[in-house]
């Protein structure tokens, strides 16, 4: 590893196998990473034939001068594994480290089951750059829990895009065996303004009635393009709660979804987003119920001022297998500006026929007579306001559940819309 | 000075959604007296209100509202409320997501601490004067002396709030935020009897305490038994029709808006 700090590599089958030769890999995710090269290099840009992607303004990004890089120090921080997990058998730490010390692991999950390397690509999966991400990935982490044992600690991933224009392609493995439960904080940010590239990719597997508390943040520089996949495969009676922020970017692409595979797995799915000046969030979700009786709930909210546009995509799919499904899907936005702007575009495909499932949207501006309410009662203007949008986030923030994590997100939103809020009441005045 | 009333309406006109409702009506009000608002459902009653507590919606195109001698059509609703302007909301509109605790705080801090010492501040304890822990006594013994149910400080503001609660939560701020100009727009409808009693008792204690100027707004007697009412107005068509002691409101309790009509407005025709 360390002979190649670094050392970069072309983009092609030559260069990568050289690099993950020199980085040590075993031959099995060097054979994944060509496999996904070759399917990157065979498929065309998403563009405006495609549907998920006929909104998004890439705007002359041009990813085919990534090159493999040597994973350079300070793009991750990990949080350190406790003793006490480790005693228990949990694996916390990189993928090179998981290689040494969980190489069986890896080698079952890692771009096999989830977002399997060179396997057909889908709708919602973030396509040319799923494959991408598998070739080229250069940080990350893994997170073993093995059978039965709970961890109560959040393990936490900070990822920082690199300076200039490179990008940065972390990919992610959650494995939570049987019973296990545990609660991973996965955050991506930028120490350095302008323009970067985000990349990432997180697999994450339930065993039967594993639980999973899963937050992401997404706050990275504000001429940032984050392109990034986050999936789960639920097994029976298993749990998911993903609550994922995203306040950051220029432009963001984001595919968040489950897939419900054995009975009655749960899945809670909450999304805060925030968007202020030009910033594009176009987040897309999926509740796949594959099996009977599992339960998806899925609640996103968010906030857009300036110019700012989001496009909301969620797919709710029932398979014919998945009778006595529950699924919801609801997206709520406010708008702080005239020119604030969002589509919701539900999909539905429901192949059984004894389910309860239902979505809905609605974008509305703050409300001129609660406005009025709070400011006959003395608050200033501005603060009336910051109240009532602070009031209509709140159901979804609370939903982050950990007060060390709802506590930095409110401060993080007041900070970006104390802007907007200021900036709409002086063009007001 | 002492002749100034506390609140002078001069002429005032109001159109809401380009329709005129008040058509030229003057009212004068002096601390310490309370006077009762009559009239027929949709004949500006709460337009008046709203337009006394700076509604935007509720535009004056004609004439003049002073409070102590100055000019409150010059100034946003908040800040008519920091000088002590208090309106009891018929239908007071729910806040989803802000808490009765923290707002109550807040609208505390705005009216006694300026608005500059905003409850930005989340330090516990002394901010710009204000002592987080000495509100939170105030709030405590303010819901014991009206009755409110303490589990309702932590709920969201008037968020399925029945409609008793959330009179009583009006009267809740207001004794808190300590107006010189209370309106009680229908306070007592949507109050059962016992409720009626606490609420009606602890607005008309306050106003005294504190020797306030109460415009009441209502159909019925029930809540001047708590309140007594120093004069009463009847509005029709847009003006003060009537204006004259409190036996009005008996007269229409027991007679009706027609009998008034024929007896006072075609006399004074
Ligand atoms: N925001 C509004 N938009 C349209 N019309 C309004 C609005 N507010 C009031 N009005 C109209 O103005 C008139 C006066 O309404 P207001 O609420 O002041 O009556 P009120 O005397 O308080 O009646 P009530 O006794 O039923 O409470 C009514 O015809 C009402 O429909
Ligand atoms: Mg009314």
């Amino acid at each position: 590893m360390l002979s190649t700090e670094s050392s970069t590599a072309p983009l092609t089958s030559e260069g990568v196998t050289a690099w993950s030769a020199a980085a040590g890999e075993p031959s099995f995710l060097t054979e994944r990473r060509l496999q996904a090269l070759a399917q990157y290099l065979a498929t065309p840009m998403p563009g405006r034939r495609d549907e998920t992607w006929r909104r998004v303004d890439l705007g002359g990004l041009n990813i085919d001068a990534a090159a493999v890089r040597a994973p350079a120090e300070g793009l991750v921080e990990l949080s350190p594994p406790s003793a006490e997990a480790r005693a228990r058998g949990v694996f916390w730490g990189t993928p090179a480290e998981a290689a040494k010390a969980v190489p069986d692991v890896l080698q079952r999950h890692w771009a096999t089951e989830v977002f399997p390397a060179g396997a057909a690509l889908e709708v919602g999966d973030g396509r040319k750059f799923r494959a991408l991400n598998q070739a080229l990935w250069d940080c990350g982490y893994v997170c073993h829990v093995p059978r039965g044992v709970e961890v109560e600690l959040p393990a936490r991933a900070e990822f920082r895009t690199r300076p200039g224009e490179d990008g940065i392609f972390p990919h992610n493995l959650v494995v939570l065996d049987e019973g296990a439960s545990a609660t991973v904080i996965e955050s991506y940010v930028s120490h350095t303004a302008g323009k970067g590239l985000c990349c990432p990719q997180t697999e994450v597997l339930l065993g039967v009635g594993a639980r999973l508390r899963y937050i992401l943040l997404q706050a990275t520089g504000p001429e940032v393009v984050h392109i990034g996949a986050h999936r789960a495969h639920q097994y029976a009676d298993s749990r998911l709660t993903l609550a994922s922020a995203h306040l950051g970017s220029r432009l963001e692409k984001s595919f968040l979804g489950t897939r419900l595979l054995a009975p009655r797995a749960r899945a809670n799915l909450s999304g805060l987003y925030c968007g202020t000046g030009a910033q594009k969030l176009h987040l897309d979700t999926l509740q796949h119920h594959v099996a009977p009786e599992c339960a998806s709930d899925l609640l996103y909210k968010g906030a857009l001022g300036g110019h700012a546009r989001g496009v909301y995509r969620g797919m709710i799919h029932l398979e014919p297998g998945a009778q006595k499904t529950d699924a919801y899907q609801r997206n709520r936005a406010l708008l702080l500006s005239d020119a604030a702007r969002i589509d919701s575009i539900p999909g539905l495909e429901i192949l059984a026929n004894d389910v309860r499932c239902s979505h809905g949207a609605t974008a509305g501006q703050v409300d001129p007579e609660m406005m009025f309410y709070l400011m006959s009662r003395g608050l200033p203007r501005l603060e009336a306001r910051r109240m009532i949008i602070d009031g209509f986030l709140d159901e979804v923030l609370r939903r982050f559940a950990l007060e060390a994590v709802i506590a930095p997100l409110r401060e993080l939103v007041d900070g970006k819309l104390g802007h907007e809020t200021g900036a709409a009441s002086a063009a007001a005045a | 000075m002492s002749d100034t009333p506390l609140l002078a309406i001069e002429d005032l006109h109001v159109k809401v959604a380009e329709k005129e409702i008040l058509k030229g009506l003057t009212l004068s009000l002096n601390r310490g007296e309370v006077h009762v608002l009559l009239g027929q459902n949709g004949t500006g009653k709460s337009t008046l209100a709203y337009a006394i507590a700076g509604h935007p919606s509720y535009k004056v195109t004609q004439g003049r509202i002073l409070l102590d001698g100055d000019d409150l059509l010059a100034m946003a609703a908040d800040e008519r409320a920091r000088r002590g302007v208090f309106l009891a909301f018929q239908s007071p509109v729910a806040v989803p997501g802000v808490s009765v605790a923290n707002f109550l705080r807040t609208a505390y801090q705005a009216r006694f601490h300026g608005a500059a010492a905003k409850a930005t501040d989340k330090t516990v304890g002394q901010a710009g004067g204000f002592s987080v822990i000495e509100f939170q006594k105030k709030l405590m013994a303010a819901m014991k002396g009206l009755k409110v149910d303490p589990a309702l400080a932590t709920r969201y503001l008037n968020d399925g709030f029945s409609g008793g609660e959330k009179k009583q939560m009006e009267i809740l701020q207001m004794s808190l935020l300590r107006p010189t100009l209370a309106m009680l727009d229908e306070t007592d409808s949507g109050l059962d009897l016992d409720k009626l009693h606490v609420v009606g008792e602890g607005a008309g204690r306050l106003a005294q305490e504190y020797n306030m100027g109460v415009l009441v707004i209502t159909h019925y007697k029930r809540l001047l038994t708590y309140i007594k009412p120093t004069r009463a107005h009847l509005l029709l068509d847009g003006k003060i029709a009537v204006s004259m002691g409190p036996e009005l409101v008996d007269e229409l309790e027991e007679k009706g808006f027609d009998y008034l009509k024929a007896t006072y407005v075609t006399k004074s025709a």
